[in-house]
């Protein structure tokens, strides 16, 4: 006997729904969304139950047999719930170093100028990188040379930094992932001993700013390998 | 009543040999018993705990490919939610009369106002392209249809604002505001009028409707089962092809360093064309793309703004939806009306902010 086609579009229908609900119930949005757009999870949540329950309920009213579930329909309604089962596979998957490779250093929202810090010891890693572009912006966040930071990142691997030291970087994101570029500041652990970490992984590092050749570096007197933070990108602001 | 009559034609799939054509008949007009959906439903599962297990998709280039794949779903889909709500919306509570005025408007009053309606829509891009299939099914000039699917997604108050703080408001904000404003705005009509001037027929492809919304033109069903019928089938359809644009879209991500383009910074018409193939591959949303546009530093403002006039235009994703919703030679004149104007326009644009 064959399928009536309605029940599996509500049923791809309800899995998007599904899908949505949990992401804005566990919050883990920012995994794929800047703060930006991230209204689009509980719009698409409720809108999405409400299309799945009022398509349910009008489906259900309709006596009369509905039209039957081809391979063709079906098999366009398997490929919609690809990216569903992409997340149940790599359920925790991240930006790294590679995609910090792939993209071209962060310099995109270098050009535009966010608030300053409430105060300098909360200086992130773009404040820091657009400081060394801008007196006006470094003077009005306090960032300066012997500021003492604390950071948070991952160690990308990239090969264009001081000598001597590595770049520790988070990504940041304006509307999707798909956006998102890492924005990175040199970090010298000579002081340490340790001047290299295997790229992907996680640091806090507390130092003081330093200025060489025109760019900031922390001089790092305490570094903390870490484990990936719940939200591992920050969100471009302006 | 639709007036572009979704049904498949008989010709459909001519160029076929015999035996290609009976397989794509069956294809689509066979039917899935229960059994055969259980056991696709079973395979679909084993595949998704088979990758992992086998642990498929850890690696940094999986992770990078699925990350930005499901991101760029995950944001397009409640556009395309927003548009097929207006869609059907269109379809189900606004009365024939309504498009019958418009469509007797002479076109010189409708491609303004379809222009200048994006700022009344503000949705990107996703959500334009079934607001414009529906239109135009209704009666409104096929011209005017495009003009609104590709300027609202450049009109919309909110990209116009991204743009402005990207180039630092006084700094070159206003002129770049003005430059994607206007420069969209006049490629939208051109486009418009020279891929528009044809029936509705012409224009749209065939998708078969669904029985609710058959069911709604000829008023068996009340209108609430008419509006989830247009909405999920809106939204199923366009969807897929959303999930397909993605994934091409997140290859080339995944595969293509942004620094290989960054060498062709310095001739006007290359770099112009460099960035609009950046563009075109990175599948950006409007609202985001003048941050990333504002980045090339190496390359001028006009190339710049060719970047951002062309990416909600045409895209991969956006390509993959126009196939679905047009017909094929859609995309090909699309670009080669667009590109060569968006070109011009950009050095134009240059030479007047040097």
């Amino acid at each position: 006997m064959s399928v009536d086609a309605r029940i599996a579009r509500g049923g791809a229908l309800a899995a998007w729904a599904v899908f949505f609900v949990l992401l804005w119930s566990t919050g883990t949005t920012d995994r794929y969304l800047g703060s930006r757009t991230q209204w689009v999870v509980p719009f698409g949540a409720v809108v999405l139950t409400l299309a799945a329950t009022a398509y349910a309920y009008s489906s259900a009213r309709t006596r009369r047999r509905g039209q039957q579930l081809t391979y063709r329909e079906a098999v366009s309604l398997f490929a919609l719930l690809v990216p569903l089962a992409a997340v149940l596979v790599v359920p925790h998957a991240a930006l790294g170093s590679f995609a910090a490779s792939r993209k071209s250093g962060g310099s995109y929202f270098l050009q535009a100028r966010p608030p300053a810090p409430a105060k300098p010891s909360d200086v992130s890693f773009l404040d820091i990188r657009i400081a060394e572009g801008d007196d006006d912006f470094a003077l009005e966040a306090g960032i300066k040379k012997g500021l003492r930071v604390r950071l948070l990142g991952l160690v990308t691997g990239a090969k264009n930094v001081p000598a001597g030291t590595f770049e520790l970087a988070r990504f940041y994101v304006a509307c999707c992932v798909a956006d998102a570029q890492p924005v990175g500041v040199p970090i010298d652990g000579s002081a340490l001993g340790r001047r290299h970490f295997k790229p992907d992984t996680w640091l806090q590092v507390t130092g003081s700013l330093e200025r060489r050749r025109g760019r900031f570096v922390v001089a790092a007197d305490r570094i903390v390998p870490t484990r990936e933070p719940s939200q591992p990108y920050l969100s471009f602001r302006t | 009543m639709e007036r572009s009559g979704f049904a498949v034609p008989a010709a459909r799939g001519a160029g076929l040999p015999a035996a290609a054509r009976r397989a794509r008949g069956a294809w689509e007009t066979r039917t899935v018993s229960g059994a055969a959906l259980g056991r696709l439903l079973g395979v679909f599962v084993l595949l998704v705990l088979t990758a992992s297990e086998a642990g498929l998709g850890q690696g940094p280039a999986q992770q990078t490919f699925l990350l930005v794949f499901t991101s760029i779903v995950v944001e397009a889909l409640p556009f395309i939610l927003l548009g097929a709500l207006a869609s059907a919306a269109i379809a189900v509570f606004l009365p024939e009369r309504t498009f019958g005025s418009i469509a007797r408007m002479p076109l010189a009053l409708q491609l303004p106002s379809a222009a200048l309606g994006g700022i009344a829509f503000p949705v990107c891009e996703c959500g334009s392209v079934p607001v414009a299939r529906r239109l135009i099914s209704r009666g409104v000039h096929p011209a005017a249809g495009i003009t609104f699917m590709l300027a609202s997604p450049v009109m919309n108050p909110i990209v116009l604002l991204s743009t402005w703080v990207a180039y630092g408001g006084h700094e070159r904000g206003a002129e770049m505001v003005a430059g994607r404003a206007g420069l969209g705005l006049i490629t939208a009509v051109v486009a418009g009028l020279a891929i528009g001037r044809t029936r509705a027929d012409d224009l749209l492809r065939s998708r078969p409707s669904t029985h609710e919304e058959r069911a709604h033109d000829h008023g068996h069903a009340g209108r609430a089962t008419a509006f989830s019928g247009h909405l999920v089938g809106d939204f199923l359809f366009m969807g897929k092809f959303i999930v397909l644009g993605a994934a091409l879209s997140a290859f080339v991500q995944a595969a293509v360093p942004e620094s290989t383009i960054s060498a062709l910074g310095g001739d006007p018409v290359l770099s112009t064309l460099a960035l609009m193939a950046v563009a075109y591959l990175l599948s950006l949303c409007s609202e985001a793309d003048a941050f990333i546009a504002a980045s090339f530093t190496s390359f001028t403002l006009g190339s710049q703004l060719a970047f951002l006039v062309l990416g909600p235009i045409a895209d991969v994703k956006l390509s993959v939806l126009y196939g679905a919703t047009f017909r094929r030679w859609f995309v090909a004149r699309l670009l080669v009306v667009t590109v060569p104007l968006i070109i011009a326009g950009s050095l134009v644009f240059e030479a007047l902010i040097r």
